[in-house]
């Protein structure tokens, strides 16, 4: 229901230099961590999915790419366990970060969509700062949500290279309901709902 | 999602898991820089 407080005016109000560079951090993250992960020693399919996962959106990028590379049970609840947990002490330590680095509600709404694991955990480290901050962690982090898309595309062209040897299962074209999560559907419907004046300003409390 | 339990081993995770902690916050300490970064750079200023 978060869509029905965003407009396409209030998207591009966020200019398409922090767009872009939300776009470039996403892909320069994936890389950073895909290596980070190969130093200690993991595998490749583990540091893509923890790599993916964080950098994207959480448990659904790693839901979302697991299949197309091939991972296993364990690799996927290593992913996902130890990065959520950690994502939590992020929830708790990010608003610390206010009075330290003088963030503005807008600034620090922009940090934590930028860096929190996952969208109800960038609504839990911005509520308590502000509704500002909320919103435009929110929409930053649905922005970076768009991009699991033509990441899973990206990676569904070279999943050969991922697989066991003895792995003969056919390559998987990746869905548009798993490069497009459900709750991103719905965003974007009630983006365009909100934006066509279809919701009546004196609606919105009750809707949202 | 519940059903991948079935598949877990909890040795392979505990196995991988000092690493996977090690990797996941060396990443989230790149990406904390980056995002700073990148606010100072666009100039986002807001209230």
């Amino acid at each position: 229901m978060l869509g029905a407080l965003v407009s396409v005016a209030t998207i591009f109000s966020l200019g398409s230099g922090l767009i872009l560079g939300i776009a470039l951090v996403v892909l320069v993250t994936i890389w950073a961590s895909y290596l980070i992960c190969r130093l200690l020693g993991l595998t490749q399919r583990l540091s893509i999915l923890i790599a993916c996962g964080n950098s994207i959106c959480g448990n659904s990028a790693i839901a979302a790419i697991a299949p197309v590379i091939g991972a296993e049970n364990d690799e996927i609840a290593s992913s996902i366990s130890f990065t959520a947990v950690l994502g939590v002490v992020v929830v708790l330590g990010l608003p610390l970060l206010v009075p330290i680095l003088h963030l503005s509600l807008t600034q620090y709404g922009v940090l934590t969509g930028l860096t929190v694991y996952a969208v109800p955990q960038v609504v839990a480290a911005t509520l308590p700062v502000g509704a500002l901050s909320n919103q435009v962690g929110t929409l930053i982090k649905l922005v970076r949500v768009l991009m699991l898309g033509p990441v899973v595309l990206g990676f569904s062209l070279f999943s050969g290279l991922w697989r066991r040897p003895g792995d003969n299962r056919p390559n998987r074209v990746p869905r548009l309901r798993d490069m497009v999560p459900w709750f991103i559907s719905g965003f974007v419907c009630l983006i365009v709902i909100r934006s066509l004046g279809l919701i009546p300003r004196s609606a919105l409390p009750a809707v949202t | 999602m519940a059903g991948l339990g079935l598949g877990v081993e909890l040795r392979a995770i505990a196995r991988t898991g000092l690493r996977v902690t090690l990797a996941v916050t060396a990443f989230l300490i790149v990406l904390g820089i980056m995002s700073y970064a990148l606010i100072c750079l666009v100039g986002v200023s807001g209230q």
